[in-house]
């Protein structure tokens, strides 16, 4: 069990007997030729200092408790989430126009509803943890539903082509690769949701627990996480995939 | 509806053109659909026919160029207004999931069409050649000539005033093609309506025996005469 009261020199020694297993791996790729010895390599590195450098921040955005250190730290993470989501809908022009709203719209909507139902305290050491989660589901939702609707509407041209020409509006003939779209982003949550518990103990209750949490309160907090996650990925995926339709055209 | 120039044409092409990155595709075409006419348009693969086709229901804008049906400007119309007016019926057979009444009728959940009557299923098909006892059986497994065919009930249930056919029988087999074609023939005489069709065909040219303009290097270069 890991204490609750943090001790710097015994969390970094346990780090370091961690990072031994990671040595480990990294030998046995080369060993065995696997060609990601160095790949494996920078990406542990990267992680650690990336790691480290967030924590320094958030950390010191903590002691401040300054609302408007919160809120870039969370405009920041729109700002990559959308960039990131925006590489898999190279296809539409400026993709970023889809991606920054519907991720911020899916992230800010559901903390700002959150907040006002008071469900969640007004304080970055929730805001910054759960506003990561959810942007982070945001983003994964985004890529999905632009990336379905994208191949839906490849795939049904002439089916789109149709309905036009037998008197639908562009809304009507695209609607049922919209929905597609959304629903396609969807699953993977759905099933997530289906299995709570059962297959795997979600990361933040997980972690709660390790941290010494009431299992109870633990579960409570996943569930309002998951739910939050839930709320934002549908708002993104309805956000992108109408934005999407409104960006893309038959010629 | 009132019928605002009861003595235009139903279809008139003015000077129509349309590039695409540069490359002009119409140049200069001019043309009109007389009231009940078959008109066959024809063109080599590549000439434009289709994006003519696409540019005359506004699917695609024009660059420039005026199209008037029955007399209306269709720049002053909602688009699509104008697509309920000329219906495109495509080269390859386009279905939905579902079964053949279903496909007849799915053109009337658009908000566009709901005011229309919702079609007689039998009759429409009666008049493509196909059996009423196809109504309620799943589309999809139906041949590539009867799917053809239905595409065309599906517009005729519309009541479009104006049918355009672009390669209607492309994808269908010799038979196939004979019977669409004299479904295409049949619905011109017998209900009178106005019919532009296009093909690469020059034995299709043949067989339909309707005045013939041709379309090369984006214009409308000669007129075949009237076969009538």
């Amino acid at each position: 069990m890991i204490e609750t009261v943090y001790d710097p020199v015994d969390g970094l020694v346990k780090l370091g007997l961690a990072s031994l297993l990671m040595v480990v791996l990294i030998l046995l790729s080369r060993v065995r030729n696997l060609g990601i010895a160095r790949e494996l390599g920078v990406a542990v590195v990267r992680a650690v200092v990336q790691l480290m450098i967030v924590v320094l921040l958030i950390a010191a955005v903590f002691q401040s408790q300054n609302l408007l250190f919160v809120l870039l730290i969370l405009a920041g993470m729109q700002g990559i989430a959308a960039a990131t989501s925006a590489k898999r809908v190279s296809e539409v022009k400026d993709p970023l126009r889809i991606t920054l709203p519907s991720i911020a719209a899916g992230t800010f909507v559901i903390l700002v509803v959150m907040i006002l139902l008071g469900v969640m305290p007004l304080q970055a050491e929730f805001l910054i943890p759960v506003g990561s989660m959810v942007t982070g589901a945001a983003m994964v939702t985004c890529s999905l539903s632009l990336d379905r609707f994208m191949r839906e509407m490849a795939t049904n041209r002439l089916r789109v082509e149709t309905a036009l020409s037998l008197g639908a509006t562009w809304s009507e003939a695209v609607e049922p690769y919209t929905r597609q779209g959304i629903r396609a982003s969807l699953i993977p949550s759905i099933d997530r949701l289906k299995t709570l518990g059962i297959v795997v103990l979600p990361g933040a209750m997980a972690g709660m627990i390790i941290g010494g949490v009431n299992p109870v309160w633990a579960a409570e907090y996943q569930l309002i996480i998951f739910f939050m996650i839930v709320g934002a990925e549908l708002i993104s995926a309805f956000v992108a995939t109408l934005l999407a339709q409104q960006s893309v055209s038959l010629y | 509806m009132i019928d605002p120039a009861p003595s235009a044409a139903a279809l008139e092409v003015a000077r129509l053109a349309k590039s695409f990155d540069g490359e002009a595709i119409l140049r200069d075409v001019s043309f009109s659909l007389g009231r009940g006419e078959l008109l066959v348009l024809r063109g080599e693969s590549g000439t434009g026919k289709s994006v003519l086709l696409k540019c005359i229901t506004r699917l695609i804008e024009p660059d420039a160029g005026m199209v008037c049906i029955f007399g209306t400007d269709a720049a002053t119309l909602d688009a699509v207004e104008v697509r309920r007016r000329v219906l495109l019926v495509g080269q390859v057979p386009t279905l939905y999931e579902g079964t053949v009444r279903q496909n007849l009728e799915y053109p009337f959940s658009f908000k566009s069409n709901q005011h229309l009557p919702l079609p007689d299923g039998p009759s429409l098909l009666s008049m493509v050649g196909l059996s009423a006892d196809l109504l309620d059986r799943p589309a999809a497994p139906l041949s590539v000539g009867q799917q053809q065919r239905l595409c065309i009930a599906r517009a005729l249930g519309l009541d479009p005033g104006i049918l355009l056919f672009d390669e209607p029988t492309a994808a269908l087999d010799p038979a196939a093609k004979v019977v669409v074609e004299e479904t295409i023939l049949r619905l011109n005489r017998e209900s009178g309506r106005s019919i532009l069709m296009v093909t690469h065909d020059v034995e299709q040219v043949r067989r339909m025996g309707a005045r013939t303009l041709v379309l090369a290097r984006g214009m409308v270069k000669e007129t075949e005469g009237d076969a009538g």
